[in-house]
């Protein structure tokens, strides 16, 4: 009975030993995900669509003109009709 | 018996009374068909007043009393029995006096009698020249109101019956101005234009028609249309002097500051000296000022100052006090005079206040101009009336028409006057706005000159290469010499921020 009970004392410490290697074997594998997420992290970024197309903005003629047309409109009347005068005319 | 005798004898005398005025009435009827207008006048006028006329005769008489005083162009005594037919006759009675109302209204430019009649007419049972009449003064009066829709129904209502009916024409066109419609605008001016072009270049229609198409031809903005016919406008035409100032705003806006300086310098010889027009130096000043010619704009507006500011303050002590209307019109009459005398080319010395060169602007324009008009018109038939009635018999109705001249007269004085006074109002704050245009121009001059100071400093700095760097040089030249141009090739360190150097050239105009 005591031989039975060491064989049996036996066969759970292999038994354990056995699932114990087997749970660390199974361990290994996340070691080896592990470095081909690594690999898989190097991601390439391509910059080519947010190139940016950088060109000196220059005022050109017409903007330029605005620009003369708006300061002077600040400062200077300009006269737009004559309908006042117009009206002075009428039944003459 | 003795009654029925007396009553024979009233049936008798009555029946013998209204044969007679029936004779009399005959009789100025009869005048007034064979165009003795005269007699017909003096023949009604007493029926008018006697009392033995009765009320249906009477009607008739004022009514044809009307007629003939404006077959005599007396219009104002015509207008007077003519209103007491519209408040006393019968509908068509009434409606046949409104008709005459409306035509003399016109002829006299009254806008208060104008206003009476328009109120009161059924436009549906007009004649026609009375309805032409009617539909131009509702299409002007609506105008005013902004009520530019309906004005143009009433215009169009005029041109069905007269297709080149000129007010109508001239109004219409207005409306689409007002209205900023240039394409609807120009060719109704265009078509009155055409009307006259035919007549000779002084004819006075074809100038002041030709006047009103080049104002509609700017504001569409098409400027060689527009100066070309500024240019049809001959120099002995009342509105030359205006025409040139808007000519040289065509020139100048088409960016022909040559020609434009030009055509001004017309207004500002010592001819035009006593005109007030500040526009024109105003204008002078910003063409001046647009071909870099600070020194000229400058006395431009010194010219401005030295006439307009005085001007101003004279005006503001007047506009501050409180005068009565007759004090205005005695300025009138004082520039009235002094024009008389120097056309007749003996000049008198001018008694007015309010210096000349103002009242006399302020008379060429409406309102006052068409008041004074009408002044004219009361004065002419006040003539009128002492040379017809000249006989002992004529002379009731001669005292009849000067008493309603003279009070007509008196109205339209004080009216005048106090028409005056309102445009010697919004005068001040037009000078208010043409002073503060004279500032504006003032910092645009010392902003040129301050430009082309700078300019020439710049000018000197650059002068023949000297204080500059030589680009033909090699950059480790000026590093070896403690010049730090970009001292890294090709990378960026922060520790290059602040360190840069520009070595290049201005390259400002120097002129």
């Amino acid at each position: 009975m005591k031989q039975i009970k060491r064989l049996t004392l036996a066969v759970a410490i292999i038994l354990r030993i056995f699932f114990s290697a087997d749970s660390s074997c199974a361990q290994e594998k996340p070691a080896i995900t592990s470095a081909n997420t690594r690999k898989a992290r190097s991601v390439k970024i391509k910059f080519d669509d947010e190139l940016i197309n950088g060109s000196a903005t220059t005022p050109d003629v017409n903007s330029i003109n605005a620009k003369n047309e708006l300061y002077y409109k600040k400062l200077i009347r300009v006269r737009e009709n004559f309908i006042k005068e117009m009206e002075d005319g009428l039944n003459d | 018996m003795k009654n029925n005798i007396i009553y024979f004898l009233f049936i008798l005398l009555s029946s013998s009374l209204v044969q007679a005025q029936d004779a009399t009435l005959n009789s100025a009827m009869q005048a007034y068909r064979q165009q003795d207008y005269k007699k017909a006048a003096n023949d009604f006028y007493k029926m008018t007043f006697s009392t033995k006329t009765s009320a249906k005769n009477k009607l008739a008489a004022r009514y044809y009393l009307g007629l003939s005083l404006k077959k005599l162009k007396l219009y104002q005594a015509a207008a007077f029995p003519l209103i007491l037919v519209t408040k006393e006759g019968s509908e068509s009675v009434s409606q046949k006096s409104f008709e005459q109302l409306v035509i003399i209204s016109k002829y006299l430019n009254d806008s208060t009698l104008l206003d009476f009649t328009l109120k009161k007419l059924d436009a549906a049972n007009l004649n026609e020249l009375a309805q032409e009449i009617y539909h131009t003064l509702m299409g002007q009066a609506l105008m005013k109101e902004k009520n530019y829709l309906q004005a143009i129904e009433h215009l169009k209502k005029v041109l069905k019956i007269r297709a080149d009916d000129d007010d109508a024409l001239y109004t219409l066109g207005l409306v689409y101005l007002k209205q900023n419609d240039t394409a609807m605008a120009i060719p109704v001016f265009e078509k009155l234009y055409g009307k006259y072009y035919q007549k000779l270049q002084t004819n006075l229609k074809r100038g002041t028609m030709a006047m009103a198409l080049a104002r509609a031809y700017y504001q569409a903005k098409k400027w060689p249309e527009t100066i070309e016919t500024y240019r049809q406008i001959p120099k002995d035409h009342p509105l030359y002097r205006e025409a040139q100032t808007e000519l040289t705003w065509a020139l100048f806006r088409s960016s022909k500051f040559r020609t434009a300086m030009s055509t001004i310098q017309t207004l500002h010889t010592p001819f035009y000296e006593n005109f007030y027009d500040p526009e024109s130096l105003i204008l002078r000043t910003i063409i001046f000022l647009f071909v870099c010619q600070s020194d000229e704009a400058e006395k431009s507006l010194i010219t401005f100052q030295k006439n307009y500011d005085p001007a101003y303050s004279i005006l503001a002590d007047i506009n501050k006090s409180s005068r009565p209307a007759e004090y205005f019109y005695t300025q009138i009459d004082a520039a009235q005079k002094y024009l008389k005398s120097l056309k007749a080319g003996k000049p008198e010395k001018y008694e007015g206040q309010i210096p000349l060169f103002i009242v006399r602007a302020m008379m060429a324009k409406s309102p006052l101009k068409n008041r004074l008009s009408y002044l004219k018109k009361v004065n002419d038939e006040q003539a009128r009336a002492h040379r017809y009635f000249t006989n002992s018999s004529e002379a009731s109705l001669k005292k009849y028409v000067l008493k309603i001249l003279k009070s007509r007269q008196k109205n339209a004085e004080k009216e005048a006057g106090r028409i005056l006074q309102d445009m010697l109002i919004s005068n001040e704050e037009e000078l208010s706005f043409y002073t503060g245009d004279a500032s504006m121009l003032r910092y645009e001059i010392l902003n040129t000159r301050k430009e082309a100071a700078h300019k020439t400093y710049l000018n000197d700095v650059n002068k023949n290469g000297q204080n500059q760097i030589n680009q033909k040089d090699n950059r480790n030249f000026y590093i070896s010499n403690g010049y730090r141009y970009w001292p890294f090739e090709g990378e960026f360190w922060r520790d290059e921020i602040g360190n840069y150097q520009y070595l290049g050239v201005n390259r400002c105009e120097a002129n």
